[in-house]
This record gives C-alpha cells, structure tokens and sequence, in this order.
C-alpha cells in the first residue's frame, strides 16, 4: 500500500487487529527485510504496521538531507496520516535509534518498546569503522538472495572499495552523515516506554556494549544478550525473537 | 526489404517496461525472420530520441552503459519526406533511413496514450497498434467507462473529480462518494498505465489518503466500486476490422488487494523460468471460467475492441462478478506488456508470427487510409 | 574475396586449422579435403566447437609457435633488407610472413602423422592385445551390435531390459571403435553377466577387426543404409563388411533386421531375420505411437502381452521385440522385461520429445541416414498437431549419390505435409528445394542461413501445440 505523507510517497504494509505493533528497519533495509517479524507477530493474532522509511524499500527519498529528528518527526505524521497508534513499536538497528529519538521527542508513546540491536550510540569507535561495518552488513543481509557466487563477488567488490570511500546510496550520503553522526545516550533517559533490549553477542555493527548504555539510560529496561547472533538477530534466530518479543508483548 | 522503427523507453514511469517489450519481444523475432531491416529507436527518460544498433541490445541497458552510450550519440533528426526520414546529424558519417512501418513499443504516458501515434499520422508512415483517438480514450479511464456507458458495456459504477475540486472542497467530494458509491472503493489516478497510485480502501480515512495519493501522479482521479465476488480477467486481441481474441487469461497470484497484469508478468519473468514461459504459474492461460462465462467475457472483450476503434493490437482488461456471472469492462491498455506474446504464443501464434501479423495489420490500416485520403484541390486560394 | 584471403591472417587460423584437424578425427584424407574446400578459414567453426585435450591443445601450441616464429624470421629478413645487409630482404621477408597460411597445415598434418606412426600405434597395439586377453576369457555372454543404424539405441535397450535380472555392462555411448573397446575392457570386473559392445563401422575391414578383438557369442544387426558411402566403395561392399560377422559368431546367433537394403543382399540362411512384423516366434501386433510414448502387443502362439515404451516410432517396436526374445531366452520373466520396456526412453537427440513452451519437439538432430528420415517423417504424418514444422539441414555424407538422395528427401517431406519446413542452407538444400517442389509442396518454406539463429531461438518460432521435428546435425567439415 502506498500514502502520501509530507509530499513523498511511502509505501507499507498494514495488517490491521486490535493491538498495532509498528516494525522501524534499519539502515540500507525495507519493511521487505523485517518480514519474518511481521508475519511471526501477524500469525500471533498482533496487528502489524511496517513501513518503508524514506530513501529505502520503494518510498520516496527525503528531500533534503534528514537526521533522526527528522525522521522521528517523519513517523509521527505517518502515524497521524494512517490514524494509527502503535502499543508497541520495534525497532531495528537505525529503526531502533529513529525510535528512540522519537519517544523522547515525546512524538510517539507506546507502551511497549522493543529495540533490536539498536544504534544510537556514537562514541565508542571511530564513525567511519562502524559505518563501514554497518553498510557491511546491511549489504550482506541484503545479497542473501543472490547465489553464493554472485555474493562473493559482491562482498569481495564492496571490500576492496572500502578504502576508497562511502558505499551507499549516493542521494543519501547526507543524510547518512547526518543520521550517525547524533548520539542517543542521554535522550534515551527520556524514554519512558516499558523497553526490551535484544543484542546478538556476535554483533560487530552494534555491539552489545551499545545495550549495555541503553540499559543504563532507559528506566525499568531490560536486556537480552543471544549467544551466537550478529547484527541481524531476526535472521539469525527468528523463532527466538519471536517468542522474545511475543513473551513481552503479552505482560 | 522493408525498414521497421521499433520505438521504445520514453518519459513514462513504465520506461524499463517498455525496453523489455521492445527488444524481447518486436526486435528480436522481427530480426529473426531476417525479413526485415530493425531500426532501434530509443526514447531517453529525458525525452530525447537516439538511434544506434547498440540500443537493441539488452546488455547495454543491463550493464548502464547507456548512459555512456547516450552522452556519446546525438539526437534522431527527423523529417517527413514521403513518409518518415530518421537521421542522426549533419557529419560526414552521419546515418539516414527511410522508415516503411514503425512498430511502437512504449507504455504509458507520452506515447502509448496516442501522442507517438498523432506525430506517426502527421507524418504519413504506416505504424502499429492502435491509432490516436483509440490510445488517447483508452488510456483515459473517465472517457473509457463514459464510451462504454454510451454504448451499453456495463462497467462498475464510478466518480472522477479534478484536483482543484478536491483540494477546495474535500468534505463535498467524500460525502458525495459516500452517498453514490458501495464501499470498498478502488481510488486510480486517470492517465497511468500501470497499478502506480492505485489503491483500494474500505473506510474513509483511508478514502481520503487515497485521493490525495492518486492526485500526486494525476490531476483525474477515478473513484469506483469494487466488483464483489470478482474474477479478474484480460483479454488479448488483434486485427484491425475482424478482431482476433487470443485467449482469456487469468492471474492466479493475488498476493495484493488488486495488481496489474503486466506487473505481474514481468515479475513471474524474472523468478518464473529461463525462455519467456514466465507467466505460467501466475496465471492461467486460458482461464478455466464456465463456458458461458467465459463466452461471455471474450465477447464482451471483442465488444469493447470495435466500439472503441482499437486496432492492431490490444488487451482488454475486464472484471467478473462470479456469483452474479456478469461482466464489467475495466480498462485498455493499447500496448501490452511484452506484446502478451506468452497469451498468443499458448493460442498458437509463436512470437515471430505475432509480430508479422501486427505488421501486416498496420500496412492493412495504412493502405486503407490511403484509399480515402486522396488529396483534392479547390480554387478558394485563389480569391486572394 | 578479400574476406577470404584475410581469413588466412586472422589470429584464430591457426585454432581454426588445430580445430579442422581434430573434427575430421585426425584423419589425413578427410582433413585434406575439407581444407582444400575452405575458402573462408573464419567460417570453419559455426557450428561445432573446439574440444581442447592435450593432443589438440599440443597441435594448437605449435602451429601458434610456428607461425609466429616464421613471422618474427620474415621480420629480421626484412629488417636485414631495409639495413641492406641482404638485398631484397623486405621482400623475401614479407614473402616469408606471407606464405605461412599455405606451410603450415601441411606441415602439421606431416607432424600428426609421425606422432601417429611412431608414438600412437606402436602404444595402440600393447593394449589391444590386452584388451583381447580380457573379451576372451570374459565368462559372462558377448552381445556385438553393429549396424549402420540404430545401434546405439539397441544397445541401450538391451542393457536396461536386461539389467532387470542380470549383471549387463555396456560399451559408453558413441565410443565404439577398438580403442575405446579396449578401455571398456579394462573397466570390466568379469563378473558380469552379459557385456554389451557397440561396433562402429567406417572402413571395409572395421567389423572383422572388433570381432577379433571382443570375440562375440552373439551379434545383432540393426540395419543396412548409405551413410558412409565415402568409405566403403558401395552398399555391398558396406553389406559384406556387417556380414564378416558370420565368420566369428554362429549364424544361429546372429539376429539381423531385414530392412530395405538388406532384401536385396543375399544372407546366409541360418541368420535369424526380423522386420516390423515379426520377430523370431514373436508377432508385432497393435502399435500405437505417441508424441511421448509407444504401445505395442507381441504375441507368442495364443499368449499376447501388451508393453509400453518411451522410446517413440514405429521403427523401434522390432528392436525392442528383439530385446524381449533375448532377455527371454537369458531367463528373464515376463514381468521383469515388461519392467524393463517400460523403463526404456529416448536418447538425447534420437527421437527425443520435449516441450519448449507448449510445442512438442521432437529432437532426431543425431539421425544421419534416410531410414531415419522415413522414420520420423512417418512419425511426423501420423501425430496430431495444430501446426507442423520439419527442421533439417539434409544428410551427410552422401558420396556422388547425394543429389539423389536429397531429391527423395525433398519428395518425403512433402509427402509428409507440414506446415512448415526449415532448411538450414548447404549445398544439399537446392536438392531438396527441388524435391519438395516436384511433390507440389506450396506451404511456408524458410531457408536458414544461420542455424544457430534458428536453434538458439526455437521458442520464438514455435507456439502452443505445435509438433516440431528436427532430423540430422550437420558437422560443418562436410560443407
């Protein structure tokens, strides 16, 4: 489905029930990337709204450069549009920061807060090793369909262009910069959602050290740490987050 | 050896669509019947005309070096000189060719809706599919349910409204909706080809996000009924004064609230299979309906084919209340998406035959127009 | 004309010679003249490509070798002419580069042919007498097809039908001269029951040699056609060659299908004879072909059993009645043989069905003779469809009567009556043009100048319903 918010078309997907989770992605993905958790919640009898930001999936790209203030404002007015409140929102990496920001915005207050393997936090490396590592692996997730030669190739051209520069969507380059380059560690004191916070113990891109801070941060929140997981823990261990999520939803 | 100008890209959003038609499904089996001289004419995103042997080639899209390509060529001159003239320049190695037929190849705006076809007609070349009245209403949804109303073709009920009348009056243009239509709503902006900015909605909020989504693309927009209990089906046709039906066809993947044929089969092209048997699993050529029905629609299909003119070729989109076993006519779209050539090829008709017979069609049309349209001469200059 | 003479400089000459040589299968007389015919040297290859094994890969490296030796000598020839040092050296050198395309594949073909003389056979005759040692003292029975057609199918027949009860080895397909025999040999265990070899025949002399080498207990003939009349002097020089049989297997083991050619060669009476009615004690009754499938009763006495085979044609039922004989005398019950009939299938490229978007075709591209022709343009009358399409690019190897034969050709296929016929251009297709004109064929004919064009696009000639057959392969050494 497709709406008009602030002059761009935005395309996502709805399934509506008495309870609504909305589902944020993550940087470089689509609402297409958190399939798995939107049919998982969807066969659990939740409704589900997820989305494609703008610059991913097939929704227009902003029109400037936006941060996260921009994007958080972004989903409060797509939430208005769509004359939906959300009791719980999930958020994945970028998606969880963009989540973040806005609930201390005071722009959405669900009740429920799920972050997984969320960013936000920009201080411990330098910003150009994590956003090299992050575009890594989004590209990585997002060439799974390929076959495993093509992949390769793929990863070994994404690798030696490392040192060059930047391997993105060039008309996002901007506001890419602008997206890392805010740091969520006092703004998450703000948010007053009751907060679940899932890290793979294998995530290079956001370590579970970022959790750790947002544990910190984030009144009454609790942390889960899965063994052998990476950055993307719904691909990872699907039937686990699910239950995870499902298991907190339910309380 | 007669020169065809295959036509193809073009500023509409269906643009990649457009370049598969052309070069799978005209250029290729119009080359192989090395019956003729294929001319490639590619109309840019921005507009401007190119004409080199390289843009036949699927690679040179596939690969971006078009855009390298097109940096390097100039523009197509064209010139009307017994017909249709295309040449590439003034330099010593410039190109020139007289075109005999031109097979158009474009979707959507700026060329399927009878614009290519107006500048075809003024310069007096023979040309392919459907002549510039019948693109023109065809790919206009409003003047299309209209002519279908006028001569007695059902078509699900229907409002349309301009931009200005919604963005002044919005309160109006729900209420009168609500008051004259049944829900659920298909809410379509008027000129598009394909699904873009097409939505179905089953409550007012989403009527109104709907409207302001097809207005984005359209300042027409068409609101209709859903067609309960609904079949849709398509129907691809050719000729010019006998209209030849292939088969119905039906779509047997409805992953959305509603989808577009060619969407459709393009997708089922890319994961289906290796040779063009695309469609096979997403749809079912020919629909298993119940013979009457199923007579019902085609005839309904060959109905809509010369009330509205349409020749060459064409496929005829039509919606089936199965429980009531009636027809509705939907839309037309004047070029269909590969030729529809996996239809016609399943009716008995290979891919290199189709294109023969739309080019025999379109000689058919030329010369009969030719019969009438003999020049005269009158003295009424000469007052002067 | 000029394309031609540069074809002789192209960098690809030289793997365009190495690639000749090896299609006409080292073979000095065949290479000779295919090499004497060719005038553009960048044409050789349309059709086939070149297989690199170490042998083809050695010739290829020392013609590149050659070749650019001889240029670079041509070269300090000329640069010791513009130095003066000889005069007239720009001339003798540049005669030097020039003259390279006219050495060079003969001076290869001398090389192939030492190689033959001194490295190859001496090798050859150590493993065939090896090869000898291992048929003979074979405890298991010794099935020699040979034939100038359909061999390869009976084999493959009998092999599956008989596998059903019993321990069968084959000989690969198409390796079916003494060398490979002798490799066959060598992957023998000896514990096999029954082992299976293919007799390929190009020569007079070709039959008596593998009969010495695999000492057969018993030999099927499947049939007698001109398809290598540039070898054998005529048919009955062909027809003596398959009959030299009879002076190593007992003729009341050797079964020989009685075709057309064959009715007109005296045989030794005691051969056990078959055609497409009868079968030793076994009638062929009630057949019935499909585009994908054949049935056909055999009726012994009052018994009639009904079998079903993928394989398709009239023609085949005798093979594989054949086959249900032998495997009923080597103990086979009938349900075992029925089993195995019904696993038996087309091979690829021989009679082959399969779909390409709704049509039926028919792939017969590995027939080579006009038996088979018959055969599937019988086939082709017979079976249901919209529309009909025959595709072939004639015969090979038809010797002086070539004419002739693709005259009748052209007179078959109309009889015929398709939709649509495609030839692929050569020097028969004026023969078989005249043919079908002489039977008032006036339906679509297209004449194809690039059969690849026409192959690699089968899909966009062919629509739903449609039955295509297409006979004969066309190895371009014979253009």
């Amino acid at each position: 489905m497709k709406i008009l918010v602030d002059d761009l078309v935005i395309n996502y997907s709805l399934s509506k029930a008495k309870k609504m989770v909305m589902l944020l992605h993550g940087w470089g993905d689509s609402s297409d990337g958190l399939r798995i958790i939107f049919d998982g919640l969807t066969e659990k009898g939740y409704g589900v709204l997820s989305l494609d930001l703008p610059g991913f999936g097939s929704s227009d790209n902003p029109k400037t450069a936006w941060g996260l203030t921009e994007y958080a404002k972004f989903v409060d007015e797509f939430l208005k549009k769509i004359k939906i409140m959300p009791f719980a929102v999930i958020g994945h990496s970028n998606g969880g920061a963009i989540a973040i920001k806005a609930s201390s915005m005071g722009l959405i207050k669900p009740a429920k807060l799920i972050l997984i393997a969320s960013a936000g936090i920009r201080s411990n490396y330098n910003l150009r090793n994590k956003t090299i590592r992050l575009v890594a692996k989004s590209g990585k997730m997002l060439t799974q369909v390929l076959p495993r030669s093509t992949r390769k190739k793929i990863q070994r051209l994404f690798y030696d262009k490392i040192g060059s520069d930047l391997l993105i969507k060039e008309d996002l380059v901007e506001t890419f910069k602008k997206v890392v380059s805010e740091d969520l560690t006092s703004q998450a004191r703000l948010v007053t959602a009751d907060t679940l916070l899932i890290y793979g113990d294998k995530d290079m891109a956001t370590p579970v050290s970022y959790g750790k801070i947002f544990e910190n941060s984030i009144k009454g929140s609790r942390m889960l740490v899965l063994p052998d997981v990476g950055h993307f823990v719904h691909l990872d261990e699907p039937d686990r987050l699910i239950k995870e999520i499902v298991g907190f939803l339910n309380v | 050896m007669k020169r065809i100008l295959v036509v193809f890209g073009g500023r509409s959003v269906e643009h990649d669509v457009s370049i598969i038609t052309a070069i799978n499904s005209i250029i290729k089996p119009l080359r192989l019947t090395k019956k003729y001289q294929v001319e490639p004419l590619y109309i840019a995103k921005d507009g401007r005309w190119y004409w080199d042997e390289a843009l036949s080639n699927i690679e040179t899209y596939s690969s971006g070096k078009i855009d390298s390509l097109i940096k390097k060529l100039k523009p197509v001159n064209l010139s009307f000189e017994n017909g249709l003239v295309i040449s590439n320049g003034k330099s010593f190695n410039s190109k020139k060719a007289q075109i005999d037929i031109v097979f158009p190849a474009l979707h959507g705006t700026y060329g399927e809706d009878g614009d290519l076809m107006g500048l075809l007609e003024m310069a007096g070349v023979a040309y392919v599919g459907c002549g510039v009245a019948a693109s023109a209403i065809a790919m206009d949804k409003v003047i299309a349910k209209q002519l279908a109303i006028a001569n007695k073709i059902p078509t699900s009920n229907f409002l349309f409204y301009r931009s200005k009348d919604y963005k002044d009056n919005p309160v109006t243009v729900l209420n009168e909706i609500n008051t004259h239509l049944n829900w659920p709503l298909f809410v379509k902006p008027t000129h598009l080809g394909s699904s873009i900015g097409i939505s179905r909605v089953s409550s007012n909020d989403e009527l109104g996000n709907a409207i302001e989504l097809a207005f984005h693309y359209d300042d027409l927009v068409v609101v209709e009924e859903e067609v309960s209990n609904l079949i849709e089906v398509t129907l691809p046709i050719i000729g010019n004064e006998t209209p030849e039906p292939a088969y119905l066809e039906k779509p047997t993947l409805q992953k959305a609230d509603f989808f577009d044929f060619d969407a459709k089969y393009l997708r089922g092209g890319k994961k289906g299979s290796k040779n063009g048997q695309a469609s096979s699993s997403y749809s079912e050529v020919p629909a298993q309906l119940p013979k009457k029905l199923y007579k019902a629609a085609e005839e309904l299909g060959v109905n809509v084919y010369k009330t509205f003119g349409l020749s060459g070729i064409a496929r005829v989109d039509m919606l089936i209340d199965s429980k009531l076993n009636k027809v509705y006519f939907n839309e037309i779209n004047p070029l269909p998406g590969s030729l529809y050539s996996h239809n016609f090829q399943k009716f008995g008709l290979s891919n290199v035959e189709l294109v023969e017979k739309l080019l025999f069609f379109a000689m058919e049309k030329f010369e009969q127009k030719n019969k009438l349209n003999s020049s005269f001469s009158t003295n009424y200059l000469k007052q002067f | 004309m000029f394309k031609n003479l540069f074809s002789l400089y192209r960098p690809s000459f030289a793997r365009n010679i190495a690639y000749m040589l090896q299609a006409s299968e080292y073979d000095g007389r065949m290479y000779l003249k295919w090499l004497h015919k060719t005038k553009d040297f960048s044409k050789v290859s349309t059709r086939k490509q070149f297989v690199r094994t170490s042998f083809s890969n050695a010739l290829y490296l020392v013609l590149v070798v050659g070749i650019i030796l001889q240029t670079l000598i041509g070269l300090v020839v000329m640069t010791l002419g513009f130095t003066h040092t000889i005069i007239g050296g720009q001339y003798y050198g540049l005669a030097i580069i020039l003259i390279y395309p006219l050495l060079w594949p003969y001076f290869i073909l001398v090389l192939v042919q030492l190689a033959k003389y001194f490295i190859l056979w001496p090798r050859y005759r150590v493993v065939l007498s090896q090869a000898e040692e291992v048929f003979k003292n074979h405890p298991g029975t010794i099935i020699a097809v040979l034939g100038s057609y359909g061999k390869t199918s009976m084999k493959e027949f009998l092999k599956i039908v008989l596998s059903e009860g019993l321990n069968v080895a084959a000989s690969p397909a198409n390796k079916n001269v003494a060398l490979s025999h002798a490799k066959f040999a060598r992957s023998l265990s000896g514990k096999e029951d029954i082992v299976i070899v293919e007799y390929g025949e190009g020569k007079n002399g070709d039959i008596a040699e593998l009969a010495k080498l695999t000492h057969p207990d018993i030999a099927v003939i499947t049939g007698l056609a001109p398809a290598h009349q540039n070898h054998y002097k005529n048919i009955k020089q062909q027809a003596d060659d398959l009959l030299s049989i009879t002076s190593y297997v007992q003729a009341k083991n050797i079964y020989l299908n009685l075709d057309n050619f064959f009715k007109d060669i005296s045989l030794p009476k005691s051969i056990l004879k078959f055609d497409d009615e009868v079968v030793g004690d076994l009638k062929i009754k009630n057949v019935e072909v499909f585009f994908d499938k054949t049935t056909f009763d055999l009726v012994k006495g009052k018994d009639t059993m009904s079998y079903k085979t993928n394989v398709i044609g009239f023609h085949q039922v005798k093979y594989l009645a054949l086959v249900c004989l032998l495997a009923s005398k080597f103990g086979l019950s009938n349900d075992q043989i029925k089993r195995g009939i019904a696993k038996t299938k087309a091979f690829s490229h021989r009679m082959e069905p399969y779909l390409i978007n709704g049509a039926k075709v028919i792939d017969d591209s590995y027939n080579g003779n006009i038996e088979g022709i018959k055969a599937g343009l019988n086939l082709l009358k017979k079976l249901d469809a919209k529309r009909k399409i025959y595709v072939t690019p004639g015969l090979v190897d038809q010797g002086k009567d070539s004419n002739l034969i693709h005259h009748e050709m052209g007179k078959l296929i109309a009889k015929a009556n398709p939709d649509i016929v495609v030839l692929m251009k050569n020097s028969t297709t004026d023969s078989i043009k005249a043919g079908l004109d002489d039977e008032g064929f006036n339906r679509q004919l297209i004449i194809e100048d690039k059969p690849l064009d026409f192959y690699n696009n089968l899909t966009a000639f062919v629509a739903q319903d449609d039955l295509v057959l297409m006979q004969n392969d066309w190895p371009d050494n014979y253009k």
